[in-house]
């Protein structure tokens, strides 16, 4: 229950999440003015002042930078707070200082500003290329960590309700990362890429995926969720019903926005703007100055709309209330109707079609197996089978579902699935099948599930000669019965149980797929453990499953790197300095160059007031191969600075992973001292890190 | 400017029935000013409702059941004598009349063949019955008139005997003319740019004059003609907002404006309401003052008096069944009587409303509980029959030519689960912005094959999907299959629904035309020992729109157009010989592929003969090319307009307040905003491909092979993107045929 109470058009395009609204003190006299503050597309800031004797004026700032993300401070009022590629600036507009400038060489890719623990200062938390960052306000780094993917987004929250704030963080990955005084509290997975995020009420908070889903956790646990086939632009969190909870407000791709409940995700209102532009940005603020902060929502064409919520005591208000309601009513009393209709149309199908257990006779048998590059779903049954749709969240490149359709029908089929990545989804089968020129046929839904490592595809192990040591080798201490660790492979992996039945020890060897990198696993009875592979990022996914699952606390490795292999680590992370050097090196060189077709278009201009035509010609020549000579430094440029960022990611991701191949104490401890050898980089530490870990004080 | 005011009108639903036909709900007359109307429904099961409202509430007079699907419904009023109005079906070949007790009165057994689709009646004694293809006029109960269409019969109307007194049945047909017959031969015809699918009597008596007939089109047309005895005049036509299928026509007048208003329903959904002047006013078009999406495909809509005494509403019922109102009446008012409208009604209605929300959630409740037991092969208590509906799912497609594409809608009569979309040719599936099911399309390359799978994922409660097919014209003729799934537990069911799509899928059937002197035209014959059955059956596998009943004629002619390519299309056959012609070579390889393997496959040999002119293919490629050309500049021109739009703001930036751009650069950034919706409709790259197969096919009409991998193919590849001149171009395909020309 909104009220419209201002249109605003700012005259200027807008990009989702690069606005926001800063507040400015002219003098004692004049009071708070509002004004707001986004990024063009051509590295520059808008400040548009809203300053009723400086209407409409729009004040622009060079930044020169690709602004990536924006926000305000919430303590100077007149900062606003930039993200860019390289750098993470706090500027102060009215006094037309810098408050901040501090370089970020992995890039900003989220930015949020507040209190974050227990000390309650106020900190700039960033996130970007596999990290996340803590700064003071002098610049100082308080805290780093490293994420398995670029953060897209941040927030922060009061999660369990003792005053002070957690911050969550998601990834493209589609983790969700909550932390409390430096550390990691829990991660939750999410099926796509984590979009937005915001604080809702203590103890909960609003989440969106690029697929379109839109949810609310309560602590670790999700209230609810629903997925559209629109996009999420926007998320806020704002109380439209005045009832002292706020809602969830979403702003979608094709200009509509809805406030859902907090708890159960009904929509309590629906509003649209007049075009059906994108929403960029929804902001909560009192920049109208009326006493109550403002939902306000922006369009991409640079449209402001702001809302209060309707004042429940007015008398007109109260009839399209009323009216609200009853369109409510009428709707519930519809969607009654149709379900009362499927079912007297499900009773009518049921007799007609006589009792059910008819038509289970055609049993079908699922299997899951391997084939050479992909986990196959092994359909067979005596029916001919028409189609198979496979539904399966967060699995799929093209969406949520895989189909196969055969012509002419077949007993048997074979569903290739690409397994990405390790994740427990539940497949929905659906099987359709019948006499082909029919047109009525039947489907069964089986759901089946998928285990967390499916894409292990077990393989005999090696004979001796092919026994070839691999990259890395973990070894660690397990104090669990050789039964327990049977079980946990058996409910975790697609694996023959024959080769599970030894009591003594247990040796298994799998191809990861889809690259078929080896991995061998050996669990002894006396406890101790050992994993073999040439990628880190799988044995430490198994070091973490596995401690979640046996609830271990603390875990202390050893991990042994084969030398090629170690020297290639150290390539990559020497190889960061040459990248920086030639970087610099390409600055200066655009600069000169942008120097020189200065100078020949100052040439170009006396010829021109000369009346030197020829003279003119050459200089506009030389101006035209400068401009091309520019454009090919830009383009050197950009392919060294995405090579950079790689490289720098790999070394994050190198953190992460041996940072996980330890739990509890162990983890943190490795991912610090990471820290302070990449800091001083001293690359021979980082790896000596990887190795050993932090020795037991 | 004019002081029209808009309708404002509040939906109320009343009941579900099984699928309707477009003329199978009718309003009973009013038994005084401002009374309640009755509603007859018939529907596909073959049940006849007699319904009421009362207070709110819908009470079924009688039900019969027909055992046969009811197409058609009209109401019979006897002018001696007013009260004894009956209700005359038509149900498969038999014609029925009952009163309003539910009495049968009347019978007639007719000797069509096909099932009754449409039916009029004067008097028991003076009645016209339509299906497909044949129109029949009964008088006295003998068959008088006889008249058989080419083609399927889509919408009739007779203008009204008491003003026009010799009987005059007007056919809407699918080759997109309205005949008028004069007993049993056709006496004039109107040929129209869509496919007539509605027509209904001018303020529902034909005019002062009741020669005046409105029609809906395909296309969403609607159109006024006058139908005098020297033949048909079109007083207007206008175009609805969408281009969607138009069901059902009336007139009501819902404001109490003393003018009726025309009332349109549509297949998208939509009922409108426009203001029309009367006939002999000044010409005037009409003007909208309501229009509302219901979610539905529309099947009839009727105004009257139905929900409350006293307010005009418009009843409307969909294709699958459901019956409501969209009535003049004030959400608080309604299901109330009208003098009880007090202070305190709003509460009590509101409470009244929530028993409602009540009852009928322990009444679902109850159903599911019965669902369980039945699934679990408990005994359970039966619902009586009647009140079951049917599993169906309907499937409507429409070829919207300005788009180029296929809009295909979904609808069943329980909620969809899922849909699975399949077809073996290269199709190009698009979601609809108002769709609320999530699409997933598969990679559409398999085995080299390009293939479409997809499906929709429906959200709780979905009864209608659309979407929007793009497909090329090709030599092969494909089938789009889709999978319904339907939303029931055990045994769970899916229809399976498909439609084919032709190999000349973007050509649509036009009125006749001659080709003049200045449009040059190639042709192809194919002559052997083929039926004319054999042959019209590969012209309607290969172009759409073609009856699926052979007509009677010695030679058949059908014409047809692509809008895309300006092309034209002539296809004359009879036995033994099937005749193309046409100015685009490339249609012209496609159907002589198409049919010389469809010809192989009932091993008839087949003796062909192709004459294709280069001056047509020149003409062509002439017009095709420059329109690539603007195409391809167009495109250019919005990638600089991106580029100087950033310029502007950067100028600003700058307090640079004059415009610094020259005229043409403004110009530039001016028309690209126009322009960028249109950009997607044609891409680019089909003109290109257009163009080579032009190339190709027009070679091979010279009798030249291996063209693709032909070292000119490749300079004409390059040729076209580098947006060459259009005399090299034409340089290129004269040159290629050699010494042919």
């Amino acid at each position: 229950m909104l009220t419209l109470v201002n249109v605003t058009e700012l005259n200027l395009s807008v990009f989702p999440g690069q606005i926001t609204i800063c507040k400015f003190k002219e003098n004692v006299d004049t009071g708070i003015t509002s004004s707001y503050v986004g990024a063009t597309s051509a590295n520059k800031v808008f400040v548009r002042h809203t300053n009723p004797v400086q209407q409409d004026q729009i004040q622009y700032l060079n930044i020169d930078q690709r602004i990536t993300t924006l926000c305000n401070h919430p303590v100077h009022h007149s900062a606003v707070v930039m993200g860019t590629a390289s750098h993470l600036l706090v500027y102060d507009i009215a006094e037309n200082r810098t408050i901040m400038s501090k370089e970020i060489e992995n890039g900003v890719g989220a930015v949020v500003i507040g209190s974050f623990d227990e000390a309650g200062e106020i900190n700039v938390i960033i996130g970007g290329n596999c990290f996340l960052q803590c700064l003071n306000m002098e610049g100082n780094e308080r805290y780093w960590n490293v994420m398995s993917d670029q953060v897209s987004a941040l927030a922060l929250f009061d999660f369990d309700g003792d005053g002070h704030n957690h911050l969550i963080a998601g990834t493209d990955d589609g983790n969700l990362r909550l932390f409390k005084n430096g550390r990691m509290t829990s991660e939750i997975k999410e099926t796509d890429a984590v979009t937005y995020l915001t604080a809702l009420t203590d103890h909960c908070f609003g989440y969106a995926l690029a697929n379109g889903t839109v949810g609310v956790y309560h602590k670790r646990n999700r209230l609810w969720r629903v997925k559209s086939k629109n996009h999420i632009v926007a998320l806020a969190s704002y109380d439209v019903d005045n009832d002292g909870h706020p809602e969830l407000i979403c702003g979608w791709s094709h200009g509509r926005f809805d406030a859902r409940h907090w708890q159960t995700g009904e929509v309590v209102f629906k509003g649209k703007l007049d075009s059906q532009h994108s929403i960029v940005a929804l902001l909560v603020d009192d920049w109208l100055q009326m006493g109550h902060a403002q939902l306000i929502v922006c369009s991409q064409l640079g449209q402001v709309w702001s809302y209060l919520p309707s004042d429940l005591e007015s008398t007109s208000l109260d009839r399209i209330k009323d009216e609200y309601a009853t369109q409510a009513e009428e709707e519930a009393i519809r969607m009654l109707l149709i379900r009362k209709q499927n079912l007297l149309a499900e009773l009518e199908h049921i007799r007609q079609s006589g009792p059910s257990t008819e038509i289970a006779d055609e049993e079908m048998h699922l299997t899951l197996t391997h084939n050479q590059n992909n986990v196959l779903l092994q359909l067979e049954g005596g029916a001919m089978i028409n189609a198979v749709i496979v539904f399966a969240e967060g699995l799929f490149a093209n969406g949520e579902s895989h189909a196969l359709h055969y012509d002419p029908p077949r007993t048997s089929a074979g569903i290739p699935l690409p397994v990405q990545r390790n994740l427990a989804v539940d497949l929905h089968v659906n099987v359709i099948f019948g006499s082909p020129n029919s047109e009525l046929l039947k489907v069964v839904e089986i759901v089946h599930p998928l285990p967390t490592f499916s894409r292990f595809k077990s393989v005999s192990w090696p004979s001796a000669e092919n026994l070839s040591a691999l990259q890395f080798r973990l070894m660690a201490r397990l104090q669990e019965r050789i039964q327990r660790i049977g079980f946990w492979i058996a409910q975790n992996f697609i694996v023959p149980p024959e080769l599970l039945t030894s009591d003594t020890s247990i040796e298994l060897a799998f191809e990861v797929l889809p690259w078929r990198t080896p991995l061998r696993m050996i669990f002894r009875n006396e406890g101790s453990f050992m994993i073999e592979s040439d990628r880190l990022d799988h044995v430490s996914e198994l070091i973490q499953h596995l401690a979640t699952f046996f609830n271990v606390q603390h875990l202390a490795t050893e991990i042994e790197i084969r030398d090629d292999h170690r020297k290639q680590l150290l390539e990559l992370m020497e190889g960061v300095r040459g990248y920086q050097a030639i970087r610099q090196r390409l600055t200066v060189d655009m600069a000169d160059q942008v120097n020189e077709i200065r100078n020949w278009y100052n040439e170009s201009e006396n010829a021109r007031l000369m009346n030197d035509t020829v003279e003119m010609k050459r200089c506009y020549a030389a101006i035209l191969s400068g401009n091309q000579q520019l454009v090919d430094l830009q383009n050197i440029r950009d392919s060294n600075y995405s090579e950079l960022m790689k490289r720098l990611k790999q070394i994050n991701l190198h953190v992460q992973h041996s940072s996980n191949c330890r739990v509890g104490k162990y983890q943190t401890d490795v991912i610090q001292a990471s820290r302070q050898a990449i800091k001083a980089e001293d690359f021979e530490q980082l790896l000596k890190l990887t190795l050993h870990g932090i020795e037991n004080p | 400017m004019q002081s029209l005011v808009k309708l404002k009108l509040q939906r109320i639903d009343y009941v579900q029935v099984s699928s309707l036909k477009s003329s199978s709900v009718q309003l009973l007359p009013a038994k005084g000013v401002k009374h309640q109307q009755k509603v007859a429904v018939g529907d596909q099961r073959g049940k006849l409702h007699l319904i009421s409202i009362k207070k709110g509430e819908p009470f079924v007079d009688f039900k019969i059941d027909l055992k046969s699907p009811i197409n058609c419904v009209t109401i019979l009023i006897n002018n001696n004598e007013p009260a004894l109005e009956m209700i005359v079906t038509a149900t498969a070949q038999t014609v029925q009349c009952f009163s309003v007790k539910g009495k049968l009165i009347f019978k007639m057994d007719t000797n069509l063949v096909e099932p009754i689709q449409h039916l009029w009646m004067a008097s028991k004694d003076e009645m016209a019955v339509f299906n497909s293809y044949v129109y029949n006029h009964y008088q006295n109960g003998k068959e008088t008139n006889y008249f058989l269409s080419t083609d399927r019969i889509n919408a009739v109307a007779v203008l009204p005997l008491d003003k026009v007194p010799s009987l005059t049945p007007l056919l809407g047909c699918q080759d997109g003319t309205i005949y008028s017959l004069r007993d049993s031969a056709v006496r004039h015809r109107l040929p129209l740019d869509g496919i007539p699918t509605a027509m209904q009597l001018f303020q529902n008596d034909g005019g002062t004059s009741g020669e005046w007939v409105v029609y809906g089109t395909s296309l969403g047309q609607i159109g006024l003609v006058r139908w005098s005895r020297a033949g048909p005049a079109v007083e207007w036509v206008m175009q609805l907002p969408s281009q969607t299928t138009v069901t059902s026509l009336d007139f009501y007048d819902l404001s109490d404006s003393g003018a009726n208003q025309l009332i349109i329903g549509r297949e998208d959904g939509f009922v409108d309401v426009y203001q029309v002047s009367p006939e002999d006013g000044a010409m005037r078009s009409p003007t909208i003052i309501f229009s509302q999406n219901c979610n539905d495909s529309i099947a009839v809509v009727r105004g009257g008096i139905v929900g409350a005494a006293g307010f005009p509403e418009v009843l409307v019922a969909t294709q699958r069944g459901w019956i409501f109102g969209l009535t003049t009446c004030e959400s608080a008012m309604r299901r109330k009587q009208t003098d009880e409208v007090t202070a305190a009604r709003t509460n009590t209605h509101s409470t009244e409303r929530q028993k409602n929300l009540q009852y009928l959630k322990s009444e679902v409740e109850f159903l599911e509980r019965q669902v369980k037991e039945a699934q679990n092969n408990k005994p359970f208590l039966l619902v009586p029959e009647s009140e079951a509906m049917g599993t169906s799912a309907e499937l409507n497609m429409n070829f919207v030519a300005q788009q180029n594409a296929y809009f295909v809608v979904v609808e069943s009569q329980v909620s969809i689960n899922f849909i699975l979309v399949q077809s073996n040719t290269n199709v190009q599936l698009m979601d609809i912005e108002r769709n609320l099911a999530i699409l997933s399309l598969m990679d559409s390359k398999q085995n080299g094959t390009f293939q479409l799978t997809a499906t929709f994922r429906c959200q709780s409660n979905t009864t209608r999907l659309e979407m929007k097919l793009i497909c090329n014209e090709r030599s092969t003729s494909d089938q789009v299959r889709l999978y319904v799934s339907l939303n029931f537990q055990e045994p769970r069911l899916v229809i399976l629904k498909s439609f084919p799509l032709v190999c000349l899928c973007r050509h649509v059937r036009c009125q006749p035309f001659e080709w003049s002197e200045s449009t040059p035209y190639g042709s192809l014959t194919l002559q052997g020992g083929f039926s004319q059955a054999d042959a019209h059956n590969w012209i309607a596998s290969c172009l759409p729109n073609i009856p699926d009943k052979v007509p009677s004629d010695e030679e058949i002619h059908f014409y047809f157009r692509n809008d895309q390519w300006q092309s034209k299309l002539a296809v004359h056959y009879r036995r033994g010989e099937i005749m193309f012609l046409s100015d685009n070579a490339v249609v012209l390889s496609y159907v002589r592929d198409f049919i010389s393997r469809e010809a192989t496959a009932k091993s008839v040999p087949l003796a062909m003969n192709a004459d294709m002119t280069w001056e047509a293919t020149k003409t062509l490629l002439q017009q095709v090319y420059s329109q690539l050309l603007n195409l391809t500049h167009l495109h250019r021109a919005n990638v600089l307009a991106l580029a100087l739009e950033e310029a502007a703001t950067d100028q600003l930036a700058q307090d640079v307040t004059d415009d610094w751009m020259t005229p043409e650069f403004q110009d530039i950034v001016r028309t690209a905003k126009e322009n960028q919706p249109s950009n997607n409709i044609y891409p680019v790259k089909e003109y290109r491909n257009f163009l080579l197969d032009l190339f190709v096919c027009h070679r091979e009409f010279h009798g030249e092979l291996e063209i693709r991998n032909s070292q000119k193919f490749s300079s004409l590849e390059k040729m076209l993107t580098d947006t060459s001149r259009t005399e090299d171009v034409i340089e290129l395909f004269s040159t290629s045929t050699g010494g042919v020309v």
